[in-house]
């Protein structure tokens, strides 16, 4: 059973309850979400601590959100969005060793030349199964603008893994 | 399903397959909600029987964050009674960006900490590339840009679709098409930078914030991963100094074009038309055949100049190269104003001897600006070079120094008449 000590000393029932709620979400979610980042961002460290930190923010916010689980996914695209950008700016951390077939190899070679938004898109789109509509509620994008990365995203991909 | 949508979704599970999630994850999530999250709602499920001794380790540590806090503390003006305090470092050194009209300071951390916008923004997909970029290394990044906003007439929406043209507030939610964090700018707060009235946005590890000054649509943004990034967004603000007439509006001269024919290359964007005839000053006539200066002669139209390689950027500029053999035995800038640039001088009236100085390719030549026209002359093993910029704008000298830096003159290399 999970034990809850409120900081100033005496259970705290809310927070208790606000902890078992996060721990349900984290049962459901946590895996797909390292999942979903690793695949943007090919790094096992930095997916899950982008994972867990959206953790903790999704636990400061909780009385404020309605959807925690599409507030969890948001505020981790949303971060793996800013890791992707901090790369530009900074050498990236190694990426780790593949794990995975040749093909997929290439697939996240190409991946990596496209922009980060198109990028974000695509893995979204055929790993995560979002919606254009959806995407775009977690890109804080116009949905049009999401279709345009969709269609560039694909356009460079199948001229890439056709060469 | 086609071939490649199969592909794409096998590969990347299999991309995704290559995760480790940690078993331990959820201990260290609860670690983190009791080391980070405010204290009235820390906890450590699990870890109950070392609460008091963590308790008093905390406490201290607090108390030696808030001495510590307290010493190193940022206290920056912001207009004549409010400060601000971050623990962010002094912003102390001054970047002036070279294309957006503004200046912003920031800590210097080594080369590397700002990198200037090298391009218009909104100009294609390049990302950052219409933004000036400062990477803090603290987990913030700031950017700078601006632009002018949409003509009142013209509207487009972001699949650039025409599109009624509304309020400014409606026409910024246009031009900022993916911006706002999803909130119209007419309900944005409030916020003043450099004594302009301004709007700023906040979402999940990205502020921004709209000013309009002069003419000009500024956008700054910081995207971040900090608790305090509100106060270190404000501490950047209030340095921002914003000058709109220093600002240009012509994109970087990203493709380059080496001539055939003159012994040169330089940097441009937009369409290009070699020559197609030689330049010969000493046994050509003027002629205004691009009717740059007025209206066609009678029974000719207007066309370019095939003289000259010529560059239509699109963007209200119009460039122009040529290069000839300096015949022997003359003075050059007496030749120079009776052949070579005679539009210079007929507009300008001022003799090359006393033209400003100006270097191209480590060549010091000269350099004449008139109304809508800036010649540049320079010789070079044994040739006269001629670079003009036709522009009508407050930044044609600037668009015309960033394309004198695109260019390296090769003699060697130009054809033998």
């Amino acid at each position: 059973m999970m034990a809850t000590v409120g900081v100033m000393g005496g259970p705290d029932p809310a927070t208790d309850e606000r902890v078992a709620q996060l721990d349900a979400l984290y049962r459901v979610e946590y895996v797909g979400m390292v999942r979903l980042a690793y695949t943007l961002l090919r790094s096992n460290a930095e997916a899950e601590e982008i994972v867990q930190d959206s953790f903790v923010e999704v636990y400061r916010r909780w009385r404020e959100i309605e959807k925690p689980g599409a507030y969890l996914r948001c505020t981790v695209v949303s971060r793996c969005r800013s890791a992707l950008q901090r790369r530009k700016m900074r050498p990236p951390p190694p990426v780790d060793e593949p794990r995975v077939s040749a093909p997929s190899d290439e697939l996240w070679d190409v991946l990596a030349r496209l922009s980060d938004d198109q990028r974000i898109a695509v893995v979204l789109r055929y790993y995560g199964g979002f919606s254009a509509q959806d995407i775009a509620g977690m890109l804080e994008t116009p949905a049009s603008t999401v279709r345009s990365h969709l269609r560039r995203g694909l356009a460079t991909l199948r001229k890439e893994l056709d060469a | 399903m086609s071939r490649l949508t199969d592909r794409l979704e096998r590969d990347l599970r299999d991309i995704a397959a290559g995760a480790d999630p940690s078993p331990s994850a959820w201990e260290s999530i609860l670690t983190r909600l009791d080391e980070e999250v405010e204290p009235e709602v820390a906890l450590v499920p699990g870890l109950a029987s070392v609460r008091p001794k963590r308790l008093a380790w905390l406490a201290v540590a607090a108390a030696v964050l808030v001495v510590i806090a307290g010493s190193i503390a940022v206290f920056m003006r912001v207009g004549d009674d409010e400060s601000i305090s971050t623990d962010f470092p002094d912003l102390t050194t001054t970047f002036v960006s070279p294309r957006n009209g503004y200046s912003v300071n920031y800590f210097a951390r080594g080369e590397g900490t700002v990198t200037p916008a090298g391009q218009l923004w909104g100009t294609g997909q390049q990302g950052d590339v219409g933004f000036d970029v400062v990477e803090t290394g603290l987990a913030a990044v700031f950017k700078g840009t601006s632009t002018e906003p949409s003509h009142p007439d013209l509207c487009f929406d972001s699949a650039s679709a025409p599109t009624p043209c509304g309020s400014m507030d409606e026409r910024i939610d246009l031009d900022v098409s993916d911006g706002g964090c999803g909130v119209p700018r007419s309900q944005q707060e409030e916020i003043t930078i450099d004594e302009q009235s301004g709007r700023v946005a906040e979402c999940p590890n990205h502020i921004e914030a709209t000013v309009l000054f002069g003419g000009r649509l500024y956008l700054f943004t910081l995207s971040h991963d900090r608790s305090d990034a509100r106060s270190v967004f404000d501490a950047f603000v209030a340095t921002i100094d914003l000058t709109p007439a220093t600002a240009v509006d012509f994109p970087g001269l990203t493709k380059t074009f080496v001539s055939p024919t003159y012994g040169y290359s330089f940097g441009y964007i937009g369409g290009l038309t070699p020559a197609k005839e030689r330049w010969d000053p000493d046994n050509q006539p003027v002629e205004d055949v691009a009717c740059r200066t007025g209206p066609p002669p009678a029974g000719r139209t207007c066309t370019f100049d095939p003289r000259f390689d010529a560059v239509e950027t699109g963007r209200g500029a119009y460039l122009e190269g040529a290069s000839t053999p300096i015949p022997d035995g003359i003075s050059i800038d007496g030749w120079v104003d009776q052949y070579a640039t005679p539009r210079a001088v007929g507009a300008c009236g001022v003799p090359r001897s006393q033209q400003a100085k100006i270097t191209i390719d480590g060549h010091s030549g000269r350099i004449a600006q008139c109304q809508d026209e800036i010649d540049a002359t320079v010789v070079a093993g044994g040739r006269l070079y001629l670079f003009t910029l036709y522009r009508s704008s407050h930044d044609a000298r600037k668009m015309l120094d960033a394309w004198i830096a695109t260019i390296n003159l090769t003699p060697e290399t130009a054809a033998v008449p």
